[in-house]
C-alpha cells in the first residue's frame, strides 16, 4: 500500500526543470547521453582517456563530425564543467569502482 | 537593428542568460548536416523561454520588433536541418527549457509533456514509476523528444511507430498569444484530453504539424503497454530484383497484423555503412557499384535486401505469427534469420545508428523521403529511379524503408563528407534532381529539410500552397512564425 501511495504522489507531481535540463549530475549526463556512443564503440572511448576538460567543452558545445553540439539550454555551463572534471576521474570502462 | 533590440528586450523578459546573440554562441545553432551553405540558413539569435507565459511574451516582442521566430523543441532534426531556419536571420525559439513531464496516466497509458522533454527523460520517468510501458522513438531517441518528432510526423518501429497517429491533444500558442487546446482540451475541467483526439468539429491537430501556424507547448501521447512476448528477426533476399516480390509478400502480412510493426527494409549498403567505412568497401571513382556492396553483404551472411521486423503479443500468437511469416518469406525466395536484435523495435534506447556517420566521417547527412504506395512495382520503380539519379551524381544509394498503412516511407540517407566542397555540391544537386525526378513520376514526399521545402511544396501543388498561405494569413497575419517552413509564407 505504501508503494502505491508513493507512485500516486509521483504521478501528481510533475518533474520540474532544473537550470538547463533534466540532469542529476555528470554521471547522469554520461549515462543518459554520452555513453550511447562513447561506451559502445560508435564514438571514441573517453573513460580512462582523461580528455582535457577544455577539449570536452569545445566538443560538446560545437560538436564534431558524427557528434552533435549540445547547447546551454540542454547542458548548462556548470553541468558541462562538472562533466569535464568527472571524466578526469574515470578509469577505463569496467574498471570504475 | 530590429534583431538587436528584440534580443535585448527578450533578455529583459526571460533573463539575459537565456538569450544568445554572440557569434560563438550562435555557431552551433548554425551547424547543418544538409548539403547547403550554413549562411543560407543561419539564425541571428536564440531565445529559450521556460513557460507558456514566456513564449507569449516573446511572441509579443517579435511582433513589436518585426523579427521572425523559428520554433524548435530539442533542436535535433538530424539530416533535416537541425536547428537551422528556412531563411537566414530568424531567431530560434528554443523550447528545450520547457521540459516538464506534466502527467502520466498509468490506467489509460497516456502522457502529457512539454516540448523540451526527451525520450530518455520520459523513459527514465516511466522506469522510476515502475510502469511497464514502452516508448516508440526515432533513431536518435535518447537525444530527441516526442513533441518535435511528432510535429515533424516522424516515426519509429514499434507498433506505435506513427507518432502523430498516437498523439492525443495539443496546447498551441498562436502568433497573437491565444492559447488553444485542441481536441477535448477545450472542455472546462476536461477529463479526456489525452483519451480522444478528434474532439468536436474540425480536427485541428494536423495543421500544427510540419507547419508554422503556432507554437506547440504541450503534447499528449499514447504509450504502448509492453507486450507479454515478442520476437524480432531479419528476412533476407539475395537479389536486387527481388524488391517487387518481397514487398508484395510482406504487404498482406502487414495488413492483417501478422507482422506487428512497420519494420525497416534496408538495402545492402545501408547495413554495411553502419559497420564499415566507405574506404573499406570501395575506393574507386563514383558511387559504390551495386556488385561491390552485394558481394560485401553476402560475405557477411546478408543479401541485397534485409527486412528487420518483430511480432508481438501472447507467446502462442508470437509463435503462430512467426511460422506464417517464415512460410511466406521462404516461398518468396527469401530466408528468415531469427532473433536479430534491433533495440528500436522493442523500446530500448540506443544511438547505434549514429555509426553511419563513421562511413565517411564527415557529418554530412540528408534524408530524401518519398512516399511509396505499398506495391512491388512502385517500390521497384522508385529504387530504379533513385539509383539512376544517384549514380549520375556519384552518390551512394542507401535506403531504409518502413512499411506502414498503405504506403511505405522510402527514407534514403545521402551520407557524405561536409568537409569536401565538391562532394557537398554533388549531393545538393543530386537531392534537387531526386525531388524533380520523383515529382515528375507522380511521387510525393513525407518530409524534407530546410533548403528544399519550397521545391517539395511545389511538387504537392499550387492549390495546397495557396490554401496553406490563406491559413497562415488568418492565424499569423504578420508572418512572425517560421517563414518558409514547408514552403509556407504570408
Amino acid at each position: 500500500m505504501k508503494l502505491w501511495v508513493l507512485v500516486l504522489l509521483a504521478l501528481a507531481d510533475p518533474l520540474h526543470a532544473e537550470s538547463a535540463g533534466q540532469w542529476r549530475g555528470p554521471d547522469h549526463i554520461w549515462a543518459s547521453s554520452c555513453s550511447y556512443c562513447h561506451d559502445t564503440g560508435v564514438g571514441p572511448r573517453l573513460r580512462g582517456a582523461r580528455p582535457d576538460p577544455k577539449l570536452v567543452d569545445l566538443a560538446v558545445r560545437n560538436g564534431l563530425p558524427g557528434m552533435p553540439a549540445f547547447h546551454p539550454s540542454e547542458i548548462s555551463d556548470k553541468e558541462l564543467a562538472a562533466l569535464g572534471a568527472w571524466l578526469q576521474r574515470q578509469r577505463p570502462l569496467g574498471k570504475n569502482k | 537593428m530590429p534583431v538587436e533590440s528584440f534580443l535585448a528586450a527578450a533578455g529583459r523578459a526571460i533573463g539575459a542568460d537565456h538569450v544568445i546573440r554572440d557569434p560563438e554562441g550562435l555557431a552551433p545553432f548554425a551547424q547543418i548536416m544538409l548539403p547547403l551553405p550554413e549562411a543560407e540558413h543561419a539564425p541571428a539569435g536564440v531565445v529559450s523561454p521556460q513557460s507558456v507565459e514566456e513564449v507569449q511574451a516573446v511572441l509579443r516582442l517579435a511582433h513589436e520588433h518585426r523579427v521572425h521566430l523559428w520554433p524548435t523543441s530539442t533542436g535535433r532534426n538530424f539530416g533535416y536541418g537541425t536547428s537551422t531556419c528556412a531563411s537566414p536571420g530568424q531567431i530560434v525559439l528554443d523550447l528545450r527549457r520547457m521540459n516538464r513531464i506534466l502527467n502520466v496516466d498509468p490506467e489509460l497509458c497516456t502522457a502529457l509533456v512539454e516540448p523540451g522533454v526527451t525520450y530518455q527523460q520520459l523513459h527514465d520517468h516511466l522506469r522510476a514509476l515502475g510502469l511497464n510501458l514502452w516508448l516508440d522513438f526515432p533513431a536518435p531517441g535518447p537525444l530527441v523528444g516526442p513533441t518535435g518528432n511528432t510535429l515533424e510526423r516522424g516515426g519509429g518501429t514499434t507498433p506505435y511507430g506513427d507518432h502523430f497517429g498516437n498523439s492525443c491533444g495539443m496546447e498551441v500558442v498562436l502568433a497573437d498569444g491565444t492559447l488553444l487546446r485542441t481536441g477535448m482540451g477545450g472542455v472546462k475541467n476536461t477529463t479526456s484530453w489525452q483519451s480522444y483526439r478528434y474532439g468536436y468539429g474540425p480536427f485541428l491537430d494536423g495543421i500544427f504539424t510540419q507547419s508554422n501556424f503556432g507554437v506547440v507547448t504541450k503534447l499528449g501521447m499514447w504509450l504502448m503497454p509492453a507486450p507479454p512476448a515478442y520476437r524480432s528477426g531479419m528476412a533476407v533476399w539475395d537479389r536486387r530484383e527481388d524488391i517487387a516480390t518481397l514487398i508484395d509478400t510482406l504487404r498482406p502480412l502487414r495488413f492483417d497484423g501478422t507482422i506487428g510493426n512497420c519494420g525497416t527494409l534496408a538495402n545492402d549498403l545501408l547495413v554495411l555503412a553502419s559497420a564499415s567505412t566507405r574506404r573499406e568497401l570501395y575506393d574507386g571513382p563514383g558511387a559504390v557499384p551495386p556488385g561491390v556492396s552485394l558481394a560485401a553483404a553476402k560475405a557477411r551472411g546478408m543479401g541485397a535486401w534485409m527486412y528487420f521486423f518483430s511480432v508481438y503479443g501472447r507467446p502462442d500468437r508470437v509463435a503462430s505469427d512467426w511460422a506464417v511469416i517464415d512460410k511466406a518469406v521462404t516461398a518468396s525466395g527469401g530466408r528468415l534469420v531469427p532473433d536479430v536484435h534491433d533495440p528500436m523495435q522493442i523500446g530500448e534506447l540506443s544511438l547505434r545508428t549514429f555509426s553511419i556517420f563513421n562511413y565517411t566521417g564527415g557529418n554530412g547527412l540528408a534524408w530524401f523521403s518519398p512516399v511509396t504506395p505499398m506495391r512491388g512495382r512502385d517500390a521497384a520503380t522508385q529504387m530504379g529511379l533513385a539509383r539512376q539519379i544517384m549514380d549520375a551524381h556519384g552518390v551512394d544509394f542507401m535506403t531504409g524503408m518502413t512499411l506502414n498503412g498503405r504506403e511505405a516511407l522510402n527514407v534514403m540517407p545521402l551520407v557524405y563528407d561536409r568537409g569536401d566542397e565538391a562532394a557537398t555540391a554533388r549531393h545538393r544537386a543530386c537531392f534537387e534532381a531526386l525531388i524533380d525526378g520523383f515529382g515528375n513520376a507522380g511521387y510525393g514526399f513525407y518530409r524534407t529539410g530546410v533548403g528544399f521545402m519550397d521545391r517539395v511544396a511545389a511538387v504537392h501543388g499550387a492549390v495546397q500552397m495557396d490554401v496553406n498561405r490563406r491559413i497562415k494569413r488568418a492565424l499569423d497575419p504578420a508572418g512572425i512564425l517560421a517563414p518558409g517552413k514547408s514552403g509556407i509564407r504570408i
